[in-house]
């Protein structure tokens, strides 16, 4: 049998007002990704040493051999056969869930933009969107570099081979040519060139650490800018270490 | 004087209007850059799949001599072949003008904005291509440091070391452009009275904005920023580096799988079809493609990454 209820204290009707969530413009929108490391990709940098350079291997339906399954919004983006021929060709996948990266384990973030989709970015990536609608990404290369460094670091991805600093350091006596040139012909000022040789020296210690560190070897360093000696900055080989030096390492 | 018959009073009285609709249109800027006739083009061969595996093959052997006059025969030489995947993925671009749009009429008719959809097709592509780039396993540059003529040559080296062809191409991004212009600015010796020269320092646009060091370059926004937002990762290649496809959506309208008065418009690789939803007074344009991009050899083709 149906009872009489009595209501009280209804809820205060507010209309809702959307609040603007910030959101990067929808031109912005873009797949998500995992980076990827070739053996060849390396680079130096003052602040960490020897660096690999970072591919991204984009999950763009269509690109490279990423599909999809499923339709609508329930379609899954299917990536296996790109990562697939990544590794086939010599990458190694930096995966955002590997436990080795640490603090940097879900590199892989996004924000939102304006009609729902999402722009996929590192990390530590900032944008500021000015009222007139320009937009500017932050630089965030410190953090890069220093999730770079934790990436070779972390085993993750093969150590950097001596043939890929042979053909670093080439390019960097190349660069030294070309300076010494300028400064010959006063298109750059004297002592230009200086800068460059402690550059080079600077590869040439950071590369002796770490081929002793990887593979015991001992590397002696030719300072480039002591020197005025035609081999200066020539290419370094490593040398067998002696019996009494692979004692000492091996203890 | 007075009792004039003045605009203020009809604006306010009737018989005058704040503002009408002019019939021109203005474009805003925006980059229409298609880069896609500088990579490999595969037709789509269908065949129950929307993969299709192309083959590499290696030339470049050298015979072996004799060991013997007589005897001792001769090793066999294994042809080396790889191959790589062209898979076609559905893409859409979607407008939706409503009855009362048409009928009030305006310079932004159904001509317009069919248009603005056909277009998607090559910004896409553009979009595509670009985003490949990115898993071009070489690169020139230096982080943080604007593009120079030295990382120009090395780029030019690199691709020179791998025995591509002559004949190379180069995207990159309008800062990259800028950077590269400056720094041919300051080029002394054999590059300062080169045609070339001459003409890369003139002023910019989208696309083709010339040559240099025989080297073309193409200019697009879309071209991306590394992890770090630092830096633009613009490329330089030989034709073959990445190769795109695009499905014939012809089989799917000779198949007759659409109403045939409901394509508005229709080519080999797109086509824009309408959805009436009569409830609500809209006509969904639907324009739909399947396109495909796919590394075909990296060592044709190096990246560029330089300061953004």
């Amino acid at each position: 049998m149906p009872e009489t209820r009595r209501l009280r204290n209804p809820t205060a009707y507010r209309p809702q007002q959307a609040k603007e969530e910030a959101c990067l413009p929808a031109s912005m929108a873009n797949y998500p990704f995992r980076y990827v490391h070739y053996p060849h990709g390396w680079e130096w940098t003052l602040e960490h040493g020897f660096l690999p350079t970072l591919c991204s291997l984009v999950h763009r339906p269509g690109v490279n051999g990423v599909g999809t399954n499923g339709t609508g919004r329930n379609a899954k983006i299917v990536p296996d056969k790109a990562h697939a021929a990544a590794t086939r060709n010599g990458g190694r996948i930096v995966e955002p869930n590997d436990p080795r990266l640490g603090e940097y384990r879900d590199y892989l973030t996004f924000f939102p933009t304006e009609n729902g989709g999402r722009h996929f970015c590192f990390m530590a990536s900032e944008a500021t969107v000015l009222s007139n609608g320009m937009l500017r990404m932050h630089d965030c290369s410190a953090e890069w570099d220093a999730f770079r460094a934790h990436v070779r670091d972390s085993g993750i991805i093969e150590p950097m081979e001596e043939v890929v600093y042979n053909d670093l350091m080439e390019l960097e006596r190349g660069r030294l040519d070309r300076i010494t040139r300028r400064v010959h012909d006063g298109r750059a000022q004297v002592g230009a060139d200086k800068a460059q040789r402690e550059r080079m020296d600077a590869m040439q210690k950071a590369w002796a650490a770490y081929a002793e560190k990887h593979s015991g070897r001992v590397v002696t360093p030719e300072p480039v800018s002591e020197s005025a000696s035609p081999e200066a900055g020539k290419r370094v080989r490593a040398r067998k270490p002696t019996a009494d030096e692979e004692a000492a390492v091996n203890g | 004087m007075a009792n004039e018959t003045s605009y203020a009073a009809l604006l306010a009285a009737g018989g005058a209007v704040a503002r009408i609709l002019s019939t021109r249109l203005h474009q805003n800027l925006y980059d229409p850059t298609s880069i896609r006739r500088l990579f490999s083009f595969v037709p789509f061969v269908g065949g129950a799949s929307a993969t299709q595996n192309i083959t590499k093959v290696t030339r470049g052997y050298v015979a072996s001599a004799a060991t013997n006059e007589t005897t001792g025969g001769g090793s066999r030489q294994v042809l080396s072949t790889g191959n790589y995947d062209l898979t076609v993925a559905r893409y859409y671009a979607k407008m939706a003008p409503t009855d009362l749009l048409h009928i009030v009429g305006g310079p932004l008719d159904v001509d317009y904005l069919l248009g603005v959809l056909t277009e998607t097709l090559d910004l896409t592509l553009t979009d595509m291509l670009t985003d490949a780039f990115q898993n071009i396993a070489g690169s020139v540059g230096t982080s943080g440091v604007n593009l120079t003529t030295d990382d120009w040559y090395d780029a030019i080296f690199y691709l020179n070391l791998q025995n591509n062809p002559r004949e190379l191409a180069a995207v990159l991004h309008n800062q990259q452009v800028n950077d590269l212009v400056e720094s041919v600015r300051g080029e002394t010796g054999a590059s300062v009275h080169r045609p070339d020269t001459q003409a890369i320092l003139e002023a910019k646009g989208v696309g083709y904005v010339g040559t240099w060091a025989g080297v073309d370059i193409y200019q697009s926004d879309s071209v991306e920023l590394d992890g770090g937002s630092a830096n633009r990762v613009g490329a330089m290649f030989s034709e073959g580096v990445i190769a795109y496809q695009l499905a014939p959506v012809s089989r799917m309208l000779d198949g007759m799988m659409i109403n045939a008065a409901d394509i508005l418009a229709a080519t080999e690789e797109m086509f824009v079809e309408r959805d009436r939803d009569a409830d609500n007074g809209v006509s969904d344009m639907l324009v739909n493609f399947y396109p495909a991009v796919a590394e075909q050899e990296d060592l044709r083709g190096v990246r560029i990454v330089t300061d953004a």
